[in-house]
């Protein structure tokens, strides 16, 4: 929690002074990471690690422009889409569970099967190995929220994104809301806690784990979606890890959804620098400016650990 | 992979290692282009091995000194060294004039030998039984393999017994990532005759993955899985030139396999 305030406070400060296009372009990069994240925190509280959030993206990503484009209507696109991520994470999730397959395995060969197989059905479809356009659709509108716009620092922080943007805040603190304040969330987090004690009081832990890789479809569904359907356009390679990045977003941030989406605004602001370099005037080469959200996130990591570590120290004194 | 494995030790730099290790030898190599050819090409080796290790060590060490999960940061390394070796690939070490990102070749004494004039098998391959038995060696036949093996089978006994993690995690990741390297190295030797191309050996690491895991871990295994693996692979890069089913369908069957081969409850049913 106190991340999250940090995290704020800084963009808070932050947008006193820069152009306001940096601030939005990292709330804005930070949706779909966050997302992501958060549909990975309910599998990790229930003691799956969920290393196929990217899969899942990619799927949605896909199948939601596909959508889109057949029936005309980005609505339809987006539902479609998110319902291909869940169908992909219950696959994912009965080989894993119900299968008793290794859950690292499972979740890479999802990542390469989305990635495979997306390409392949891209190939067959529409003949084209690069990118599907949806040119015929209207693309979704930034939303204007009358009042707060007016006011200087927070109309800049909390107005003009799209739909998806709201929805991850929605999503979030939903996410919150269902994982401390109902009996599914508190089982759930007891299974990642103790399997054996939750299957003594006659309680089935791998339910509760199918359902949080179910949330995590769902969620990654949408972070899918929010990529491809604000530009009407998919292209291979278009989810660039962020679905991985997601997976950081859960462990930076302490395992709890506040902290996640103070992990993502990180990231996403790292995102926007790599974005922003690149179309700087500045010569770096480009190979070195894709490292740059890898770098940070790489540097979260063991940040945290460290922090982390000599934490646990203090406490055992 | 299969070393890595067996101790439970995630290395997912294996596309990172695999390219650095064939990049790093191949510079090596172009800086020596005089030295006699066997002790050139034992030098470009080890430097493919080194430079694989060294991307093994660094996710192996944070893990041992501050806990942090291997799996993510041997990811990430991997996806910050692939796009930098692309830089020098496209920049300082590209070939003049050449049509692609590759670079120069290295001496042609230093490339393997083919050992059946008509294909692509280059000495390479026997290269790589030499390490398969040799990795068995290790693995079933030392007093390091077998804590290897005691730590991946249950990481608390091992530690009742006095095997230390911080030896397992170490040698595994360096082992692994040590071959990774080479594999990436004996490739551009042998397959890309001397020099090394931009994306040429992507997918590798995955493939490498799965070719343990249809081994099931064990090195006599990887033999036949590999061959089985390569064949799949040719089919689909032939079937991309020949139909319009592009490469990426070795990746939708390498998904399948890692899918089945997991799924333990399906092997369950088969032996009761």
């Amino acid at each position: 929690m106190i991340f999250l305030l940090a995290v704020i406070g800084i963009l808070f400060v932050a947008s006193a002074f820069m152009p306001s296009y940096i601030i939005q372009g990292t709330v804005r990069m930070a949706s779909p990471i966050l997302l992501a994240g958060i549909g990975g925190l309910f599998s990790q509280l229930a003691g799956v690690l969920n290393i196929a959030l990217e899969g899942l993206m990619i799927f949605s990503a896909f199948f939601s422009i596909v959508a889109a484009v057949s029936t005309g209507s980005l609505f339809w696109g987006i539902v479609i889409g998110v319902f291909s991520s869940v169908v992909l994470a219950s696959l994912f999730a009965s080989i894993s569970l119900g299968l008793d397959a290794n859950i690292f395995f499972a979740g890479l060969a999802t990542n390469l099967f989305a990635a495979g197989f997306t390409v392949l059905l891209q190939t067959v479809l529409f003949q084209e190995k690069g990118i599907i356009h949806g040119t015929d659709l209207i693309k979704i509108t930034e939303i204007n929220i009358p009042i707060i716009k007016s006011i200087p620092i927070l109309g800049t922080l909390v107005n003009g994104y799209n739909l998806f943007v709201y929805l991850s805040w929605f999503i979030a603190f939903l996410g919150y809301i269902v994982i401390y304040k109902t009996t599914f969330g508190l089982r759930l987090r007891s299974v990642g806690e103790n399997p054996g004690a939750f299957r003594s009081i006659g309680l089935n832990p791998k339910k509760y784990q199918f359902i949080a890789i179910l949330i995590s479809g769902f969620t990654c569904g949408l972070a899918g979606a929010s990529l491809s359907i604000p530009i009407t356009a998919f292209a291979r390679g278009m989810v660039n890890n962020r679905g991985w990045i997601g997976l950081v977003t859960i462990f930076v941030g302490g395992i709890n959804p506040a902290g996640t989406v103070a992990a993502s605004l990180l990231f996403g602001g790292a995102e926007e620098t790599s974005y922003l370099l690149q179309v700087s005037s500045l010569n770096i080469p480009h190979h070195f400016i894709q490292t740059v959200p890898y770098v940070i996130t790489l540097i979260a990591m063991v940040a945290y650990s460290i922090w982390k570590k000599s934490k646990t120290r203090i406490i055992k004194g | 992979m299969s070393i890595s494995f067996q101790t439970k030790v995630w290395n997912l730099a294996g596309e990172g290692q695999v390219y650095l290790g064939a990049f790093m030898g191949i510079v090596l190599g172009l800086q020596i282009p005089n030295w006699p050819p066997v002790i050139a090409v034992i030098a470009i080796l080890v430097m493919g091995f080194i430079v694989g290790s060294v991307l093994g060590l660094l996710p192996a060490a944070l893990r041992l000194r501050w806990g942090v999960n291997e799996l993510i940061t041997s990811y990430m390394a991997s996806l910050i060294i692939l796009p930098v070796v692309n830089y020098f690939l496209a920049g300082p070490m590209k070939m003049p004039g050449a049509g692609i990102n590759t670079t120069g070749y290295v001496n042609k004494a230093f490339v393997f030998p083919k050992i059946l004039p008509s294909c692509d098998l280059h000495l390479g391959f026997a290269l790589a039984l030499v390490l398969v038995l040799m990795t068995y060696y290790f693995l079933y036949r030392t007093a390091t393999g077998y804590s290897l093996r005691i730590y991946g089978f249950n990481e608390e006994f091992a530690r009742y017994g006095g095997i230390g993690e911080a030896k397992c995690v170490l040698v595994a990741m360096i082992a692994s990532g040590g071959l990774c390297g080479l594999a990436g190295i004996t490739s551009s030797l042998g397959v890309f005759h001397g020099r090394m191309v931009e994306f040429s050996t992507y997918s590798m690491g995955w493939n490498g993955i799965a070719v343990a895991l249809i081994a099931r871990n064990n090195p006599f295994g990887v033999i036949p899985a590999a061959f089985l693996f390569a064949y799949i692979l040719t089919g689909a890069n032939l079937s991309g030139l020949l139909a319009d089913i592009p490469p990426e369908v070795a990746q939708v069957v390498s998904a399948v396999i890692y899918y089945l081969i997991t799924a333990q409850a399906l092997w369950r049913i088969k032996l009761s």
